[in-house]
């Protein structure tokens, strides 16, 4: 008797194949009349619901497009990775929270992490004053001490300082970066993203063909993407310290409209130059006076969610 | 949890998997990461579940390993039935565990998953293989120590009647493919005709690659 392909393979996905797919298509950079993106592409999914990737790029264009990556990836050191398609198993509920939902991303370590009980994620402007970094260490101490795992986007400034805390009061943390699996921004925090990526969970949504030819001009479009991952991977944000156009403000716009909580530090309200924390006040964030009510607030929740 | 698919093992994750290669056809449901022994994920808290030692029968949390063996065998069911010639052509077998069967630690989860799966379908379910003497688990075992195929090989013994066309290993966790790529040879070399095919609930991945470098 003879089998084709197809009904040999129980059906079996191949992670290789759907990652050459979504690159693909991001490759192509247009999507009929639209420029691809996040949206443009979940929507195409969301018309073609129950396709893979690979169902909608012919298996040439993503054959040869995941060797690409493979190879790069390789020549970069980037010994081991993994990807995560929804629709597969181990993709977290949370992450469809997001206005638009990711169908691939690669990770590097431990996923796991991305299902800890409770993760909080920090973040905040590339410059802080001194306070502000003082504040970010002192509250990533206390949240690693009650068990939270601290995520947060690997750029410089008080993302920086929340990673590191975490690493050195011994807690998790996971890193949401805005450039691709293989490549650390700032360079400085090289060194950072590598640990992170041994010892803890390192997360990325930007493809890594695209990425790899476009300008940094263009391709700093992604930064604030990964804001809206990382609020969906969590139960809650606090924003320690942000300027009036921080990209901070777009995770705390996607935490109100993935229906997650937003903690604002109370610093932020005493400074005459900001309206933010005002508006985002009035629309059912949280002033956090002292860092109790971060944990306060998020055991209210995590205890309706089960109830 | 909805059924998961099956995945490949392709080129994007076959070097975790150090003694499998391209033809090698291996399939997984979840990836499961040992770091600190966590279960919150889906395949973490199957796989360590699935694991709880039979020495546990009786206590409150050995009911957690029957359920992740019932949903093992769902999973697997279903990705079975997508290629449904396999319940006549196939034959599907657990690889066996680490114990033999007199071990107080024998442990027959992968053939309780496999017979579950292929419940009422009349399929050629069985043990094939036999092993010859007990040996600590991988799992349990400093990387140093772990068994390569050609020394799993020495253990295996094939088990009468002869395999269909195809043959489906099934296992729980994997690791460095070891006990994939010596029961393949066991029976390729006996049955150069037959067919080898390898699922299993979830793939080990290596969060620290020097951990595994040492295994090697």
């Amino acid at each position: 008797m003879l089998h084709d392909e197809s009904s040999t393979e129980f059906g079996a996905i191949s992670p290789m194949m759907e990652m050459g797919a979504y690159e693909w298509l991001w490759q192509q950079e247009q999507q009929g009349e639209r420029k691809v993106s996040f949206k443009v592409l979940a929507e195409l999914f969301r018309d073609h619901p129950g396709h893979w990737p690979s169902e909608l790029v012919s298996t040439t264009d993503a054959q040869a497009c995941a060797e690409e990556v493979l190879a790069r990836l390789r020549k970069r050191g980037v010994k081991s990775f993994s990807v995560r398609m929804q629709g597969a198993g181990d993709y977290p509920e949370g992450l469809k929270d997001a206005e638009h939902p990711l169908q691939f991303l690669y990770y590097r370590g431990d996923w796991d992490l991305a299902y800890a009980p409770r993760r909080v994620a920090v973040v905040g402007t590339r410059n802080p004053s001194p306070e502000g970094l003082r504040r970010t260490s002192k509250l990533v101490s206390l949240l690693v001490k009650e068990g939270v795992t601290i995520v947060s986007g690997l750029a410089k400034g008080i993302d920086t300082m929340a990673h590191q805390t975490a690493i050195e009061r011994g807690g998790d943390t996971i890193a949401v970066i805005g450039t691709p699996i293989d490549q650390a921004y700032p360079k400085e925090n090289t060194g950072l993203q590598e640990r992170i990526a041994r010892d803890f969970l390192l997360i990325s949504q930007v493809p890594v063909l695209l990425y790899a030819r476009r300008p940094p001009s263009v391709n700093r479009l992604f930064f604030p993407e990964r804001n809206i991952t990382m609020s969906a991977l969590t139960q809650a944000t606090v924003i320690v310290e942000a300027g009036e156009t921080s990209g901070t403000l777009i995770q705390a716009r996607a935490a109100f409209k993935q229906g997650r909580k937003l903690f604002i530090l109370e610093s932020n309200f005493q400074n005459p130059k900001l309206t933010w924390p005002r508006r985002f006040e009035e629309q059912g964030a949280i002033r956090v006076r002292d860092f109790d009510d971060i944990l306060a607030n998020l055991d209210a929740s995590a205890a309706a969610a089960q109830g | 949890m909805p059924v998961p698919p099956l995945l490949k093992v392709d080129g994007s994750n076959r070097g975790d998997h150090h003694y499998l290669e391209e033809e090698h056809k291996c399939f997984f449901f979840h990836e499961y990461t040992a770091r600190k022994g966590y279960a919150h994920s889906d395949g973490n808290g199957l796989v360590i579940n699935l694991k709880k030692s039979v020495l546990l029968k009786g206590q409150p949390q050995y009911k957690y390993k029957g359920q992740a063996i019932a949903t093992c065998a769902a999973m697997l069911r279903a990705a079975l039935e997508k290629s449904a010639w396999v319940f006549n052509d196939a034959t599907i077998a657990p690889i066996p565990p680490s114990k033999v069967s007199t071990h107080p630690e024998y442990d027959d989860r992968m053939m309780q998953i496999v017979a579950k799966a292929c419940d009422g379908k009349h399929a050629d379910v069985r043990n094939l293989l036999q092993q010859g003497q007990s040996y600590d688990a991988s799992h349990m075992q400093a990387d140093g120590q772990r068994k390569k195929p050609q020394e799993l090989e020495a253990l295996y013994t094939l088990l009468a009647p002869a395999p269909k066309k195809t043959v489906i290993l099934v296992d729980d966790v994997l690791t460095t493919g070891a006990h994939f790529v010596a029961a393949q040879s066991v029976i390729r070399t006996a049955f150069p005709d037959r067919k080898v095919l390898g699922i299993f609930m979830a793939r080990r991945v290596p969060t620290n690659p020097f951990e595994d470098f040492d295994a090697l």
